[in-house]
């Protein structure tokens, strides 16, 4: 290269990195300041859940970064490539070097299992994504952890509500064979001792197979009344067509991880009639008027959708909503109570006490109530919907 | 009773799909010494392409071979002050490749949308990655220990597996089957693209022989994983080889992606297991053996169906675990073949 390229290569350069830096660093120095750090999988085996999730997280730091509020909020946003190592390093930084008030943590349950022990020991705060109970059951052990969306255990129990319902004795069973379908498993075998009804199979699957026949098979013979399908897209697709391929012809069930765009492209006509279990986001538009939620899942689909396309807020992406925008409100409570938020441990202690007393918080989830005992705060009616697929689209099922 | 035959069908539509990468797999080994890790990634590109292809979308893969082959042009572009003449020689080929990948889907788009237009495009593009990949990834370290050769492959399978996520978006996209429908025989119903893929697995076997029977580049290519140093004193050279057999592999493997999409839709990361699988099997043949790694597929779509069947929780583990008794069986017999350590 000769240098009078490599000269203005190298100006052209600097003039790049003068533009690119922040805007005036003089002008916000009186506000106090809420450090939010995020941990998320954008990328490897769970980036498909971590993605929108993290498409939340980034347009709530965009609105607060102009948004006119006594303090400012700044969101660190990493990506742990939905590996535990990665997110216990990330969530390490986060609480050391970047001195977060409190940490928005993980997508996957095997990475918030994994951060647990960084966050009780540094007193730092943390709302989970991860769907297993386990990760903030129970509260005696996770003080510092909560969760605001619905666990596992929420929706099997909801599921379960609605076997009994439809009066069927005969349940079988497929289930993920990762961390998803584990604690499914697990929440599903604690909960039916109570339950008239019986498991009569259970069956694995894996998100890449290729061959979904086999267990197809098993639950055919073991003759059930009613199929509950726990996985991913297209897992859980291609799970139901294996079973009609068999010549299962009763009632399936899917779990939250089929209430996707997704599943219905991809399943057509042969997916018209399951019971899907949903978060409430997925039906804002056919929830009653009188719904608690109703206003602020209106107004999350609009801005969602508005930024990243039609159709395109999920279960996922309000999943990433709520835990900002509670940090947020609680600390605005701090400052508003004039409490001092200058200290950083006693910020941290404070907005966890906060989060704990939250009673009545309407997020796009679920209405939360957290106490000492429970720091998910949520129903099972409420935070999860069943729905029926209905000419290509989620028809809520009256609760 | 039905079970069995439906467990055995399955079981050899998926080894077919296997089979089809294992081939590539022992082409790339015998021909490269690469124990290519980043052979399912093929597979992917394969699936993605076509899935984008149907969509009516331009192939991000389109943006890959472009990109890959100003790459391997790059150390070119430097004598383009020094001798011209040399330049053009060097780039002419990658031109004209360049522009039979662009018009190749452009037809697919605007002329002649179509399954088998879309998959004969995604054919050529997913094929056009192979030696691009060749030529930046095994190329340069040419003498290198097959160990390293192995763990090139494994960063290969990480670059590829990662531009996947981000070109495509993790989202599962369906693929529509080329022929709907199917047909019952004994109380299974069996969709005609299963039928597909065991014919298309076969006719590629078949296609396979052919060429190194009865072609002089199939001929060398046998001759240079015989004996790379006798095959370059005749006149072959290593690096055309290698490149050949990339391109062959990059291909079969695709071809096996096209197969498979529409039974379970096109996701970045349907790659890596079968890659896996198809490895176990092509153990079988030590590698080397293209009838012994197509039985050793066979039988491992069929283990996989019928441990599905027995234990769905362990059906991985029980397929790879086959890896051990092969191991065992063959390293019994290793004074029948040379192997490259």
């Amino acid at each position: 290269m000769s240098s009078r390229s490599g000269r203005f290569l190298m100006s052209a350069l600097l003039a790049a990195t003068f533009l690119a830096l922040p805007r005036p660093l003089y002008a916000q120095q009186s506000k106090p300041e809420l450090r939010i750090g995020a941990v998320l999988a954008a990328s490897g085996g769970a980036a498909s859940i971590g993605t929108p999730e993290r498409n939340a997280v980034a347009l709530l730091q965009e609105r607060y970064a102009d948004a006119d509020l006594p303090f400012t909020v700044k969101i660190v946003l990493y990506d742990d490539a939905s590996d535990p190592t990665k997110s216990t390093s990330a969530v390490r930084r986060l609480v050391q070097e970047d001195k977060v008030h409190i940490v928005i943590c993980c997508t996957t349950t095997p990475s918030s299992a994994a951060v647990l022990e960084t966050l009780t020991a540094s007193g730092t705060p943390a709302i989970t994504l991860a769907a297993a109970a386990s990760v903030v059951e129970p509260a005696s052990s996770h003080h510092e952890v909560f969760k605001t969306s619905a666990t596992d255990r929420l929706m099997v129990a909801r599921m379960l509500e609605e076997v009994g319902t439809l009066g069927a004795k005969r349940i079988a069973v497929l289930f993920a064979d990762d961390s998803y379908g584990d604690s499914g498993l697990a929440a599903l075998q604690s909960l039916l001792p109570s339950q008239p009804a019986q498991l009569v199979a259970t069956e694995r699957v894996a998100r890449n197979d290729t061959n979904f026949t086999p267990q197809a098979l098993r639950v055919r013979q073991a003759n059930p009344d009613i199929v509950y399908i726990h996985t991913y897209t297209p897992a859980c697709d291609l799970a139901q067509e294996a079973l009609r391929r068999v010549g299962y012809t009763g009632p399936i069930i899917q779990s939250q991880g089929a209430a996707s765009a997704a599943f219905l492209s991809l399943g057509g006509r042969g997916v018209e009639g399951t019971i899907v279990t949903v978060a409430p986001v997925l039906l804002h538009d056919q929830l009653p008027a009188s719904d608690p939620m109703k206003a602020k899942l209106d107004e999350f689909v609009r801005l969602y959708d508005a930024k990243f396309g039609a159709g395109k807020a999920d279960t996922y992406s309000a999943m990433g909503w709520d835990p900002v925008n509670l940090a947020v409100k609680i600390f605005g409570d701090m400052v508003q109570t004039g409490k001092d938020v200058s200290d950083l441990e006693a910020t941290r202690r404070g907005l966890r006490d906060g989060i704990e007393a939250t009673k009545n918080y309407v997020g796009v989830s679920g209405v939360f109530n957290f106490s000492p005992t429970d720091h998910v705060g949520l129903l099972p009616k409420g935070a999860v919907l069943l729905s029926t697929v209905k000419d290509g689209r989620f028809v809520l099922l009256p609760n | 009773m039905d079970t069995y035959l439906f467990l055995g069908i399955d079981g050899l539509t998926s080894g077919a799909i296997y089979a089809l990468l294992a081939l590539s797999l022992v082409l790339v080994q015998t021909a490269t010494r690469v124990v290519n890790i980043a052979q399912g990634e093929y597979l992917m590109l394969g699936a993605m392409t076509l899935a984008s292809l149907l969509d009516g979308d331009v192939p991000p893969t389109l943006g890959l071979v472009l990109a890959g082959g100003l790459l391997c042009l790059a150390p070119d572009i430097a004598a383009l002050w020094t001798s011209p003449r040399r330049f053009v020689r060097a780039a002419l080929p990658y031109c004209l490749l360049a522009a039979l990948a662009l018009t190749l889907v452009y037809i697919t788009l605007h002329v002649l949308p179509g399954t088998v237009m879309s998959m004969a495009t995604t054919l050529v593009l997913v094929t056009l990655t192979g030696p691009i990949i060749y030529r930046l990834s095994v190329r340069p370290k040419l003498d290198a220990d097959a160990v390293v050769l192995v763990i090139v492959s494994v960063g290969v399978q990480m670059v590829v597996h990662g531009l996947a996520l981000i070109l495509w978006g993790a989202e599962p996209r369906p693929v529509a089957a080329a022929v709907q429908g199917g047909v019952v025989g004994a109380g299974v119903f069996v969709s005609w693209q299963a039928v597909a893929i065991l014919v298309v697995a076969g006719l590629a076997t078949l296609g396979l022989y052919a060429f190194f029977e009865l072609t002089l580049a199939g001929k060398a290519l046998r001759a240079a994983s015989v004996s790379r140093r006798g095959a370059q004193l005749c006149g072959i050279a290593p690096e055309r080889a290698g490149a050949i057999s990339f391109a062959l592999g990059a291909g079969l493997s695709a071809l096996g992606g096209m197969l498979v999409a529409p039974l379970v839709t096109a996701n970045v990361d349907i790659g890596f297991v079968v890659g896996l699988k198809a490895f176990v099997g092509a153990t079988f043949g030590g590698l080397v053996t293209y009838p012994l790694a197509l039985a050793g597929v066979a039988l491992v779509g069929v283990l996989d169906s019928f441990s599905a069947y027995a234990a769905s929780g362990y059906r991985d583990a029980i397929v790879f675990m086959l890896v051990i008794p092969i191991m065992l069986w063959r390293s019994g017999r290793a004074g029948q073949w040379e192997g490259d350590r």
